[in-house]
């Protein structure tokens, strides 16, 4: 993993953290969404390309909720 | 509960600071009117005794002594409205910011409880939460928000790159500015008002380039601004001058340039009786006296910060 990719999973965690714990009125895919835009936003500050920045915010919640998961299990 | 309680009233009257202690803690907190205190009241209290985040500007930052108990936060508020010649619900505005002395987000097991007991004895009261962002479980911040429609969060961001703001704010577990900017936005999503981030303003932070870096981290349209000056933290030097507020409402200017609505703080007795954010004169001397209670903090040994001047201001 790259030290930029590194930083955006950071980031995905602190965010998915977050989202875990929300209390307000919007649906779960409607905070996801909230996730993926704080983390574009993120990731075009931490130096991905716009083209990058989908599969990299994609990336990078999976590789946070992986971990999650296996810290679960 | 405190053991002695010192009130030192700055000659013009308008506000008047306060030194609590007991035999293990000191703690201040400062009460300000504009102009009366019908019209508006403003105090400023601690929620620990010293402070183990070691802010350079700050005159709590090397030392840290212990948190505070809920009725040690609760009886400062208590005891400065008792002060005052107006019933706090016959007050037009009614502040109590937790920005005296201390980190409140690290002292969450008291500051919740005294918040809801504060909520509960003064509902007009905006109760602010003033904070250098540790990184801490924000989901009881929000609950609790969510809970107290008159709670308030302030971010102490005081710097535009996560690498000056580490030199300032040296306590190594905290937010950087990316995730202050996340957690401010989910605050204010779930919360329903805006979060403020306060910036205090000197020669090598108050730039085009630092209002640009704050305004793609921080939207105009979720955040306020707080532009304050460097409040001078140790006794004997010289506290407000021009260049220092021109440094303040200068970088204000920037920030309503690009979209910010922007307040400048500029406390009131900052030159008489240190009145203004930092300038814990008198904890300071608690501190010398009290060494086996006063356990050096992160700040300790690290070069100071002092409020900016044209001329170099040698402590």
């Amino acid at each position: 993993m790259t030290p930029r990719a590194a930083k955006l999973t950071d980031a995905a965690r602190f965010c998915l953290g977050h989202e875990r714990s929300y209390i307000g009125s919007l649906t779960s895919g409607q905070r996801r969404q909230v996730t993926h835009d704080q983390l574009a936003e993120a990731a075009a500050e931490y130096g991905f390309a716009p083209d990058e920045i989908r599969s990299a915010v994609d990336n990078a919640i999976k590789a946070a909720s992986r971990e999650e998961h296996a810290n679960v299990g | 509960m405190w053991d002695d309680i010192k009130r030192i009233d700055d000659p013009a009257q308008n506000v008047a600071k306060f030194v609590f202690h007991n035999e293990s803690a000191v703690a201040e907190a400062v009460l300000y009117r504009y102009p009366t205190y019908r019209e508006r009241t403003v105090i400023c209290c601690s929620t620990q005794s010293g402070c183990p985040v070691g802010c350079r500007f700050c005159g709590a930052g090397d030392n840290f002594v212990r948190s505070l108990s809920q009725a040690e936060i609760v009886d400062q508020v208590r005891h400065l409205l008792n002060q005052v010649d107006c019933d706090p619900a016959d007050m037009g505005r009614l502040q109590v910011m937790f920005m005296s002395m201390g980190e409140p987000l690290l002292n969450l097991k008291a500051l919740v409880p005294a918040i809801r007991e504060l909520h509960a004895r003064y509902p007009k009261a905006a109760l602010l939460i003033s904070t250098s962002a540790p990184d801490v479980d924000y989901s009881e911040v929000i609950r609790l928000s969510a809970a107290v429609p008159t709670v308030g969060i302030q971010f102490s961001v005081h710097e535009s790159t996560d690498e000056r703001r580490d030199a300032l704010i040296p306590f190594k577990r905290k937010l950087s500015l990316r995730e202050i900017a996340i957690v401010g936005e989910n605050w204010a999503r779930e919360v329903g008002r805006r979060p403020f981030f306060n910036y205090c303003a000197h020669d090598g932070n108050s730039s085009g380039a630092d209002a640009d870096r704050l305004t793609a981290l921080f939207k105009p349209e979720t955040w306020e601004a707080t532009v304050s000056v460097v409040c001078e933290r140790n006794d004997g030097l010289p506290a407000t001058n021009d260049h220092q507020r021109e440094l303040a409402t200068d970088f204000a200017s920037k920030l309503l340039e690009r979209g910010f609505n922007v307040r400048v703080f500029d406390p009131a007795g900052q030159d008489t009786i240190g009145g203004g954010c930092g300038q814990l004169w008198f904890v300071q001397k608690w501190f010398d006296e009290h060494p086996g209670l006063a356990r050096p903090s992160i700040g300790a040994g690290r070069p100071a910060v002092h409020a900016p001047t044209k001329e170099p201001v040698t402590a």
